[in-house]
């Protein structure tokens, strides 16, 4: 999943990578809405949880040879009892792991699915944290301050955003692109190859027999 | 403090993440149906799952003694060898590469599973290699079994005759309804009797097509014309869809990480997940003889209109008598090299009846680290050759219920059965969702998320 695939090149020049991301934090800090807005930019205040999306992407083209694709996962409601399924750590390349301003508490659950993604994800995996809901500053309790110092420590980018005021979200999600390591991933594919046994099989696109069908 | 739910009334409670449970789940999200998925465990899978080293004991640990789907589990750790004193220590250290799958099988390149992964759009979740090696072992000896029509012309350990008696073979099975006078006078016959008097397929040959072709897991003669033409054609039909292989291998073990795709999908769609919650019992009301909901651990009563449940959590009055169970019996063992050279990421190894003194046919499914099941130089195998590190032994029984007293608005997922697929259980579990939504579509494929349009910055 981390290899540049080539399947949508038509839709762009130069080298197309893609990436698994997952979003983690505590239920209603506003992880769905920070994707809705990077991929549709669009935001709803009533939105209660994700229902019908298995998974979102979106393309950022970095430069004009380069363009990265995220595919987003969402944890569609199961982190709320602690049964998130191991699949869904799977192959991560990158996080975000979100916590909401206003909510003393969703930091120190921040703090925990970080750890928790230390124990259970790839250990190249980027990661990044967003404090969500700048635009509630009336209620803020969790000053930057404390959470840049967090994140500087713990190795992660850090952004404070607003869904709703479309503040730093594409900012959050560009730095991400910039930061995978792609000249390493490319040089890899390279000396990958075009085995079948070594790829995997995509169901999607069934491989001919290699032989004579006589 | 417990976690209690929030909503205490839904369509469906479904008990257990196994594989026939989590598809049903998923198809009953999908169409809008409130469900609530409970596990006991603190994984997903139930009797399906695939564990790391360490939980794999801590299972057979909690299994031991108890009246459930397993008996005769016993464990070893062979000392020997490597400069490795301490084998479990170092087994446990690797613990977390480890995907040990509890009841191990493969998807067919064509069938029910493929098809349903296809269409729902849950194959996206997940990866697969190809099983693209069977061996067959005979007196004393391995030979790589020819599937294909290719590997029938390479295959160095058959002779001429043999390959053109194979071929004929092969090519009529592929198509055998279109030629009926060919087998017509065998309908009642076994299969055996059919290959080796219509095709003269005999000794080594006849060994591989009835059980590294047709797959047969019993007793040869126990199988008819018709059963073993079917077999061997949907063998066929399932090669050279993915390369020359005609089985998938899931990365990561297979039964387990196919439950938590379906899971997913009823998550996606509004499912309340909780693992490592358990029920206390069942409410049966006792006039209408109908399930109404049930107490859980923090006794909290919560109601359904149906209940999915995996047989674990039924009250052994709904069993029948265990001498009508299936049993397989099953052994996971970690080696420290490959069973054959060139062996691949997976193979299939299979050892026809009396072989090594076996009533039944036993097949060795041999996984190496490019499937995501082990580390580097560990292979895990349900069977042996090479040196052993680990091996547990146990006896996987397929429970059967007494239709008769189960409420009908309960609905029971079978245990794994002793076949190397998911076919039946895929079946089942259509089956058991167009009895509970007659007339509703089963797992349409989600909204596509390519369908976006392109973003730059």
């Amino acid at each position: 999943m981390s290899a540049p695939g080539n399947r949508h090149n038509s839709q762009a020049p130069g080298k197309l990578f893609q990436f698994k991301l997952v979003l983690l934090g505590e239920s209603a800090v506003g992880k769905s809405s920070l994707v809705l807005r990077f991929v549709k930019d669009q935001f709803d205040d009533y939105r209660e949880s994700t229902i019908g999306a298995a998974f979102l992407t979106q393309t950022i083209a970095l430069d004009e040879n380069t363009t990265v694709k995220f595919e987003i996962w969402d944890t569609a409601g199961q982190e709320r009892y602690k049964s998130l399924a191991p699949m869904y750590y799977r192959n991560a390349n990158c996080a975000v792991v979100v916590y909401d301003i206003t909510q003393p508490s969703s930091l120190e659950k921040a703090k925990s699915w970080v750890n928790e993604l230390k124990r259970q994800a790839d250990p190249n995996i980027v990661i990044a944290l967003a404090g969500n809901k700048s635009d509630l500053s009336e209620r803020r309790v969790i000053d930057t301050e404390t959470a840049q110092n967090y994140a500087a420590d713990a190795g992660l980018l850090f952004f404070e955003t607003s869904a709703k005021k479309s503040t730093n979200v594409n900012e959050l999600f560009t730095s991400i692109a910039r930061k995978m390591p792609l000249d390493q991933l490319a040089a890899n594919s390279r000396a990958r190859g075009n085995n079948l046994n070594q790829r995997g099989v995509d169901l999607n696109h069934p491989v001919a027999q290699n032989a004579c069908s006589c | 403090m417990p976690q209690l739910l929030e909503v205490t009334e839904y369509d469906v409670i479904i008990l257990g993440t196994g594989f026939i449970e989590s598809i049903l789940a998923g198809a009953l999200a999908r169409i809008g149906k409130s469900v609530l998925h409970l596990d006991a465990n603190n994984f997903y899978g139930g009797n399906w799952s695939s564990l790391n080293f360490k939980e794999l004991l801590e299972w057979t640990r909690s299994i031991q003694g108890v009246d459930g789907a397993y008996s005769t589990i016993e464990y070893e750790f062979y000392p020997i060898h490597e400069q490795v004193e301490d084998i479990p220590a170092m087994l446990l250290k690797e613990s977390k590469r480890y995907n040990l799958d509890l009841a191990p099988k493969m998807v067919p390149c064509r069938g029910e599973l493929i098809e349903l992964l296809i269409s729902s759009g849950v194959g996206r979740y997940l990866e697969f290699k190809a099983m693209d090696k069977t061996y067959i072992y005979s007196a004393d000896t391995f030979d790589k079994v020819p599937c294909s029509k290719e590997d029938v012309f390479t295959n160095q350990s058959i002779s001429l005759i043999e390959k053109r008696k194979l071929m004929r073979f092969l090519t009529f099975a592929l198509d055998y309804t279109n030629s009926p006078d060919t087998y017509k006078d065998y309908e009642e016959k076994s299969f055996t009797t059919l290959l080796i008097e219509k095709f003269k397929i005999d000794g080594k040959l006849l060994l591989a097509v009835l059980y590294t072709i047709a797959l047969i897991r019993t007793d040869a003669n126990d199988v008819n014309t018709i059963q073993g033409l079917e077999k061997t054609q949907s063998y066929l039909k399932s090669l050279g869809r993915y390369g020359n292989a005609a089985f998938l291998v899931g990365l990561y073990g297979c039964g387990n990480e196919i439950a938590q795709g379906f899971c997913r999908v009823c998550a996606v769609y509004g499912g309340i997940y909780m693992l490592d919650h358990s029920v206390k019992h069942l409410l049966i009301d006792e006039n209408s003889n109908k399930f109404t909901g049930l107490v859980d651990v923090n006794d909290q009563q919560i109601s359904s209109t149906f209940l999915v449940s995996s047989i674990d959590y039924l009250p052994p009055r709904f069993l029948k008598e265990d001498e009508h169970w299936e049993t397989t019996s099953r052994a996971i063992v970690i080696i420290d090299k490959f069973i054959h050279e060139e062996s691949g990421d997976a193979s299939l190894t299979v050892y026809p009846p009396e072989t090594v003194k076996n009533k039944y046919p036993v097949t060795v499914l041999q996984f190496s680290a490019g499937t995501q099941t082990c580390p580097e130089d560990r292979y895990t195998v349900s069977d042996t050759k090479p040196n052993p590190l680990f091996a547990l032994f146990y006896r996987h029984k397929k429970r059967v219920v007494s239709s008769s007293e189960i409420p009908e608005n309960i609905i029971i997922a079978s245990d794994p059965d002793s076949s190397l697929d998911f076919e039946e259980a895929t079946i089942q579990a259509r089956q058991y969702f167009e009895k509970m939504c007659p007339g509703e579509e089963f797992l349409p494929a989600g909204p596509d998320p390519d369908d976006e349009d392109e973003f730059i910055v």
